[in-house]
């Protein structure tokens, strides 16, 4: 068989919806998380568009220094050591250099230089980039210069005429002067917001906007890859360099977007969604745990109410306890006012139990009036049946021989019958009297004592001892229909006395107490009966609606005594007696007032 | 007894977890060359180092070296409030003698690679090094222009180190006057600050070799030894394990012909082990550092093992690096005597460009 997982519908309610916040927190963060992502790519490919107008510039700046270098060159070697190299501000030092790069004469010389005349550049890390080329200028990569160990870029170019003195060619070496990219750098990076960097392809930074200084950038893994590449810690800050390769320089220009604001950015929208996410989540708690008060609390106790009620419906209709009706849940706020449809239900429930239990009543009524009326039809037609038996037999013996004739006896035994269908008869009146029973303050007392009296006779005739107690007192009031409970006393006083007639004149007894007691919930008066009879022959908490312990007992007087006592709102108590032996039938009323012991 | 034994697990799980997560922060200079691009050639050798150990439980801690002498211990003791307690210290003579009481009461060790100042020898403390002092470097010095021949000799000393430059003249004055061979005469220059016209005539005279006692890689010394070679082309011009640098070679031109360099290490083409660090070196940062990060690797090396062999403190790293009688490196074994010096064999290279070191 297969067995079905089950759940409580709010507990099933609150996982969906904090699935949903969840989902939906998710949602928010991947679409954030793809904004961010896009803008981000919008951030970097607007510092690659910056490190290309970098680029750019410089490419201008070493043609034009290239250009007015070409132009210098071809003046006569005289003029070269006037004022027109000084007037260049494009180069910080130039020199005329020979073939094997030594320095034949400076023509202009930034302060500290460290090149003087003679100075070879052969061995260095420019030498590569100078030739013997005629008519051919060449630009050096940027490295540090040999004059002051600065960033430099050295321009190269032949001179047109040549060189007087021994005919050899010279050349105009030039060093540009990076002051002006060093304020395009500043410049350009204090507009952008981005830092601005020269790195040769070894990591050495050549130039760098101000205030950054970094010796050096591990670019490496960016050998393959140009663009945006893994974030560098540079001065306890992250940054996201974004390359681009200037191969004129053997340099790369590197843009570096701070990682900070990109993360708080990210930090911010991360934040965003997890309070969303977080408060949909408390908002659904919320809720629920508020909808388990108002709502589910009340469905709960509605459904404990029908559990209830089954629970009721299958025990005897006797023993059933008055209905309450759906708990308003006043007391611990789950009262579901606030909602319609628990209103609805309420009402609904409340009207259904009524109905039910007025039907109950109806078909409990019904029932105990057919099974009465049954049984006294059937009572009615045993003694009818044998006064029938008797009649016959007086008629035949009469008609055939009068002399052997037991007239008396036979006419004794008819009158006992007759008197049986009599007592059946007050039965019934008495049942179809139960239907409607008046209540009024009754002094126990007295009925009790009128019982013992009406049964006088009959017990002295039958030779049986009563002895009574407790009827000395006057304040043991209950709420009685007098006539019913005395025929009820009756009925128990007189099965006692049936109970005991078998039993030597000696040892029949009876014994008839009236107490008073106070139990948890109310004052009660309990009359116990007891006798020396053989006791019950049935289980007394067998609580069948008909059994007599007598060989020809129809087990309806303990029902009538049963009845009366649910009409006085009381019980009955079967038992045996550890005084005298045989049964004991305690019947239990409320008392109408407290009484003292 | 189940729960005893959960405990006892439970501890033993827990002393390896705090084991692993042991961080040993190494400060690692990065030499501030005046008026020149910084070279990171020690930041580099640590990385490399790290990367071809990524087991290592050593994390770096970048440590700037400043020109201001006063400046290094207040760096070092900034560090340790940081809870920096190894130091892998690049700094030379004239910052590091300074920095030596940052090292006197074991909250902090460091291994030193560059600075040989006598007055660093001798303390039984938390300062270790890796390089011979000064007397054993200029004593080797000394035997080599012993060696040479001629009688007039030119030194020109760096007043920019003077942590250094003293005590080495002195040491190198002693050990000449021994012999008394050599004429010396001494010019004192800020090689920092060298200007070839206006120290021009420091350098001119007869002389049969010349000395420029200067270091800490300063690339100028290249012009300074460009300048001696034109004034003196063929003169032998000595220069100290502290110049052993590829940029300087560039800067002097055809000086290298008559340059002799002091060296602890042969050259790449002499050391193949050397080479092949080299070769990985330039392969992953595209240029050749100077001599003096073969002894950061070194540093490196012996300080991961000591780490590796579980000491964590300093006074741990210590008694592991004096208990050993000799420290296995990648370019031959380190020994420290009792104060934590080393001594060192000299050998003088006559480079080529681009074969330093």
């Amino acid at each position: 068989m297969k067995s079905v997982r089950t759940s409580s519908f709010w507990r099933t309610s609150l996982n969906a919806e904090l699935l949903a916040a969840v989902l939906a927190g998710g949602v928010l963060l991947g679409g954030s998380w793809i904004a961010l992502s896009r803008l981000q790519q919008s951030y970097v490919q607007l510092a690659q568009a910056d490190a290309e107008r970098v680029n750019l510039y410089l490419r201008e700046h070493l043609a034009a220094g290239s250009v007015q270098l070409q132009q210098l060159a071809e003046l006569p070697v005289e003029q070269l050591q006037g004022s027109a190299p000084r007037l260049l501000q494009v180069f910080s030092d130039l020199y005329l250099v020979d073939a094997q790069h030594q320095v034949r004469r400076i023509l202009k010389s930034a302060s500290g230089s460290r090149v003087f005349m003679g100075f070879s550049f052969a061995g260095s890390r420019i030498e590569p980039y100078l030739h013997s080329g005629k008519g051919v200028g060449s630009t050096s990569h940027i490295s540090r210069g040999l004059e002051d160990e600065r960033a430099s870029i050295y321009i190269q170019h032949p001179l047109v005429l040549p060189a007087a003195a021994d005919g050899r060619p010279l050349f105009l070496l030039g060093r540009l002067n990076l002051s002006y990219i060093q304020g395009f750098l500043n410049q350009f990076s204090r507009f952008s917001g981005n830092p601005v960097l020269l790195v040769t392809r070894d990591g050495f930074v050549m130039l760098s906007s101000q205030p950054l200084q970094v010796p050096a950038v591990d670019l490496s893994f960016a050998a393959s890859a140009p663009g945006p590449v893994r974030p560098l810690t540079l001065e306890g800050q992250q940054w996201l360099p974004v390359v681009s390769r200037n191969s004129a320089l053997g340099a790369s220009i590197v843009t570096l977007v701070p990682l900070d604001r990109l993360f708080q950015q990210q930090q911010l929208v991360l934040l965003l969604a997890a309070t969303v996410a977080l408060l949909m989540a408390v908002v659904f708690v919320v809720k629920t745990l508020r909808m388990r008060q108002q709502l589910f609390g009340p469905i709960s106790s509605f459904i404990n109410q029908l559990v209830e009620l089954e629970m009721q419906y299958r025990r005897p209709a006797t023993s059933r306890v008055p209905l309450t009706l759906l708990d308003d849940g006043a007391e611990t706020g789950a009262s579901g006012a606030n909602f319609l449809e628990i209103q609805q239900i309420r009402s609904s429930f409340t009207a259904l139990m009524q109905v039910i239990h007025q039907r109950d009543l109806i078909l409990q009524q019904q029932l105990r009036t057919s099974l009465t009326a049954a049984t006294i039809a059937h009572e009615i037609n045993q003694p009818l049946a044998t006064i029938h038996l008797l009649c016959q037999l007086a008629q035949d013996q009469l008609g055939r021989d009068a002399s052997g004739l037991d007239i008396p006896d036979l006419i004794s035994k008819l009158d006992h019958q007759s008197q049986e269908v009599n007592r059946v008869i007050e039965r019934m009146r008495m049942l179809l009297r139960n239907v409607k029973t008046e209540l009024h303050p009754t002094d126990i007392t007295s009925v009790v004592s009128s019982a013992c009296l009406y049964l006088k006779a009959q017990l002295q005739s039958h030779q049986v001892q009563l002895c009574c107690s407790g009827l000395d007192r006057d304040d043991l009031m209950v709420e009685a229909d007098a006539g019913q409970l005395q025929m009820a006393i009756t009925n128990l006083l007189r099965n006692a006395s049936d109970a005991v007639s078998h039993q030597p004149p000696e040892r029949r007894l009876v014994a008839l107490s009236l107490l008073p007691s106070v139990s948890s919930s109310a004052a009660e008066v309990i009359l116990r009966i007891e006798d020396s009879g053989p006791g019950f022959r049935f289980d007394p908490s067998d609580d069948t609606l008909f059994h007599s312990s007598k060989a020809a007992g129809t087990g309806l007087g303990l029902f009538v005594v049963r009845t009366t006592l649910a009409n006085h709102q009381g019980s009955l108590e079967l038992g045996r007696s550890s005084r005298l032996g045989g049964a004991q039938v305690s019947l239990v009323l409320p008392l109408l007032s407290p009484s003292p012991a | 007894m189940l729960g005893l034994a959960g405990l006892l697990l439970g501890l033993i799980v827990w002393q390896g977890l705090r084991r692993s997560a042991v961080v040993v922060a190494v400060g690692v200079d990065l030499p501030l060359v005046p008026g020149a691009a910084i070279n990171p050639s020690d930041r580099h050798t640590a990385d490399l180092y790290l990367e071809e150990h990524p087991r290592s439980r050593l994390r770096l801690v970048n440590h700037f070296n400043d020109e201001v002498a006063a400046s290094g211990p207040a760096s070092i003791a900034k560090l340790k409030r940081q809870g920096v307690r190894f130091f892998i210290t690049t700094q030379s003579s004239t910052l590091a003698v300074p920095s030596l009481r940052e090292f006197a009461d074991g909250s902090a060790l460091a291994i030193n690679v560059s600075a040989v100042s006598n007055r660093l020898s001798g303390h039984d403390d938390f300062f270790f090094r890796v390089v011979p002092d000064v007397t054993q470097e200029q004593q080797a010095i000394a035997r080599r222009l012993d060696g040479l021949p001629g009688r007039r000799l030119l030194v020109l000393q760096d007043i920019s180190n003077p942590g250094y430059t003293e005590p080495a003249f002195a040491v190198l004055q002693a050990e000449l006057s021994r012999s008394g061979r050599w004429q010396m005469v001494k010019h004192r220059l800020s090689v920092p600050d060298f200007d070839p016209r206006r120290d021009q005539h420091l350098l001119t005279g007869r002389y049969d070799a010349v000395y420029l006692l200067a270091g800490t890689f300063l690339p100028m010394i290249g012009n300074v030894a460009q300048l001696l070679y034109t004034q003196h082309p063929n003169v032998p011009i000595l220069l100290t394990p502290w110049a052993n640098s590829p940029a300087i070679l560039e800067s002097a031109g055809p000086a290298v012909r008559s340059i002799q360099i002091a060296s602890n290490f042969r050259t790449r083409e002499q050391d193949l082990r050397i080479d092949r660090y080299l070769r990985r070196f330039e392969r992953r940062f595209g240029y050749t550092p100077y001599a003096m990060a073969l002894r950061t690797r070194q540093a490196f090396e012996i300080l991961d093992a000591a780490v590796r062999s579980g000491a964590t403190t300093p006074m741990e790293v210590k008694r592991y690096l004096l208990r050993q009688p000799q420290h296995s490196t990648s370019f031959g074994v380190v020994r420290f005597d009792a104060d934590g010096d080393v001594a060192g064999a000299y050998q003088f290279l006559k480079p080529r460009w681009q074969t330093l070191p």
